[in-house]
C-alpha cells in the first residue's frame, strides 16, 4: 500500500522535523529512514526532499552544515533548531487536532 | 557516483530553474552527493552503472519540479529592518546638517552614497576575495598621496579631490576592513609564513596611524581587526599575538594624541558642532528625535551583532563581523562621548550616518551596501 501523494505533501515538513529531532541528518540518510519508520509506506521522490530542507533552513527551522574536507566526500547534515523544535511542538498539536476531528467525522 | 552526463544534465537543469545564482553551487553539490548516496546503496545488487544511474534518476522525479520549487525557496531577501533603521538616522544626520546650515553638499554626498551602494551590491563574495590585495595596496596608495601631497587639517591628512576633501585617515580603516577579509580567508589553508605576512599586513595600518596620532581611527580599525582574527577562525596564538602587538600600538596612538600639544588642542578646537558633537547638537536641536536616534542607533548595533552568526560563508562572517566592527564602535564610542560617557573630549570618531563629513558618509553607505548584500545570501554556507 502506498500513501497519496497529496495526502503526503503538508505532513512532510512534519516527518522531516521529527527524524531531525533525533539527530543530525543528510538528505539521503533522511529519506532512507523515512521509508524504515513508516515501514516503506511513505516512499517519496527524493528530489522533493531538497526544496522542503531548504524552505526549513530559509525558516531558520533547521541549520545546515558541510561535512568532509574539499576533494572527498561531502555531505549536507540537517540539525533542527530552537525555533524548529517549536514549530515541530506546534505541528504536532495541529496535527493532533486534524486527526480528532476527522476521526470523530469518519465515525460518524 | 561518478557524474556522468544525464546526472549533470539533471543538476544543470535544476540549477537552470533557480534564478538566485549564487545558491546553485550549494544545490549542484548536495544533489551531487545524494547521486553518490544511491550509488553507494545501489553497487552490489546486481545492476549495472547505467541501471543505477536510470534508477537514482527515476527516484529523484522530474528536475523541472526539483528546480521549480527550490526557485521558490531561493528568493534573496532584503533586509528592510537594516535599510530602515540606517534611513532613520540619515534623516536625523540630515536634520542636523540643516539646523547647522550644510544641508547642501551633504545631501551631495548622500547622493554620491546612493549610486556607491548601488555599485556595492552587484559585488558578490568572489569579487571582494579577487579585490583584497589590489584594495589592499590601493588604500595604503592613498593614504600615503594624501600624506605627502593633501591638506592638513589638525594634523591629519586629507586628499583634495578638486572641490572634495577627503579624510584619508577615516577612510583607509574602512578600505582596510572591506580588503582584509579577502587576505585571512585566502591565508587559512596557506602556509605558516604567508598567513604571517597576513597578519603582518593586518596589523600594519595601526603603525601609520600610531605615527599620526590617530586614536580614533587606531580604536575602530584595533576593533574591527581584533573582531575578524576571532571570526576567521585563526590560530589561538595567532589572535592573541595579534591582540597583543595591536593594543601595543593602539595604546601609542594614545600615548602620541594625548600629548600631541598643540596639534591635539588645535583638534579639539576645530571640532565643530555638528562632526564630532553632532549627537550633542541633536539633543539641543530636538531632544525627542535624539532619543529615537539613540535608540535606533544601539538597536542597530545589537541587531547587527547578532545577525554576524546567522551567516553561513566564513569570508562574509568574517566581513561582516569587520563592517558591523567599525559601525557598532563609531555609534558606540560616538554617543558615549558625546553624553559624556567617555571624560576625555575624543575628537576624530565619526558618528556614522550623522556626523558631517561626505566621504565617511559614503563609505558607512557603501558598508551598509555590503552588509545588505551579506543578508540576502546569508544562507549560502560555500563560497562561489
Amino acid at each position: 500500500m502506498t500513501v497519496n501523494k497529496e495526502l503526503m505533501k503538508g505532513s512532510t515538513a512534519t516527518l522531516v522535523l521529527t527524524l531531525l529531532a533525533r539527530k543530525e541528518m543528510y538528505g539521503y540518510q533522511i529519506i532512507k529512514e523515512l521509508e524504515v519508520v513508516s515501514s516503506g509506506l511513505f516512499e517519496m521522490k527524493e528530489g522533493t526532499l531538497y526544496p522542503i530542507l531548504h524552505a526549513l533552513e530559509q525558516s531558520e527551522a533547521v541549520v545546515a552544515t558541510w561535512v568532509g574536507e574539499e576533494g572527498t566526500r561531502q555531505r549536507k547534515y540537517y540539525a533542527i533548531t530552537k525555533q524548529g523544535r517549536a514549530l515541530l511542538k506546534a505541528k504536532k498539536e495541529e496535527w493532533r487536532n486534524f486527526k480528532e476531528t476527522v476521526d470523530k467525522v469518519l465515525q460518524g | 557516483m561518478k557524474s556522468s552526463l544525464p546526472i549533470n544534465e539533471f543538476i544543470a537543469t535544476v540549477v537552470a530553474r533557480v534564478s538566485y545564482k549564487d545558491a546553485h553551487n550549494d544545490i549542484a553539490r548536495e544533489l551531487r552527493s545524494h547521486f553518490e548516496d544511491v550509488q553507494e546503496q545501489l553497487t552490489g545488487v546486481g545492476l549495472d552503472d547505467k541501471a543505477i544511474e536510470a534508477e537514482a534518476l527515476r527516484r529523484m522525479g522530474s528536475a523541472e519540479d526539483v528546480g521549480t520549487q527550490l526557485n521558490g525557496v531561493h528568493q534573496p531577501r532584503t533586509d528592510w529592518l537594516l535599510l530602515a533603521a540606517v534611513a532613520l538616522l540619515l534623516v536625523g544626520g540630515m536634520f542636523a546638517m540643516q539646523r547647522a546650515g550644510v544641508l547642501a553638499p551633504q545631501l551631495l554626498w548622500l547622493g554620491i552614497g546612493a549610486v556607491v551602494c548601488v555599485g556595492v551590491l552587484t559585488l558578490k563574495p568572489r569579487h571582494l576575495v579577487a579585490a583584497a590585495v589590489p584594495l589592499y595596496l590601493a588604500t595604503w596608495g592613498i593614504g600615503l598621496l594624501g600624506f605627502f601631497t593633501g591638506p592638513r587639517v589638525a594634523g591629519q591628512p586629507y586628499l583634495a579631490v578638486g572641490p572634495l576633501h577627503i579624510t584619508v585617515v577615516e577612510l583607509s580603516v574602512v578600505l582596510f576592513v572591506v580588503g582584509l577579509p579577502g587576505l585571512l580567508h585566502t591565508s587559512r589553508a596557506a602556509s605558516s609564513a604567508r598567513r604571517a605576512a597576513v597578519l603582518t599586513a593586518a596589523l600594519a595600518p595601526l603603525v601609520a596611524y600610531a605615527y599620526l596620532a590617530s586614536s580614533a581611527a587606531a580604536t575602530i580599525y584595533f576593533v574591527a581587526v581584533a573582531t575578524m582574527l576571532l571570526v576567521s577562525a585563526q590560530p589561538r596564538h595567532a589572535v592573541i599575538a595579534c591582540s597583543a602587538v595591536g593594543g601595543a600600538l593602539l595604546s601609542l596612538a594614545f600615548y602620541r594624541a594625548t600629548f600631541a600639544g598643540p596639534a591635539a588642542y588645535q583638534a579639539l578646537q576645530q571640532s565643530e558642532r555638528h562632526t564630532d558633537f553632532v549627537f550633542h547638537f541633536l539633543q539641543a536641536q530636538s531632544p525627542v528625535l535624539a532619543a529615537a536616534i539613540a535608540i535606533v542607533a544601539l538597536c542597530l548595533v545589537v541587531y547587527l551583532i547578532a545577525s554576524c552568526s546567522e551567516t553561513k560563508n566564513p569570508f562574509s562572517r568574517t566581513l561582516m563581523a569587520g563592517a558591523t566592527a567599525v559601525l557598532a564602535t563609531g555609534i558606540v564610542v560616538g554617543l558615549a562621548s558625546n553624553i559624556g560617557f567617555i571624560p576625555m573630549p575624543l575628537t576624530g570618531i565619526n558618528l556614522p550616518f550623522l556626523s558631517n563629513g561626505g566621504s565617511m558618509l559614503v563609505a558607512h553607505m557603501a558598508l551598509v551596501a555590503i552588509l545588505v548584500g551579506i543578508r540576502r545570501r546569508k544562507t549560502i554556507a560555500f563560497l562561489t
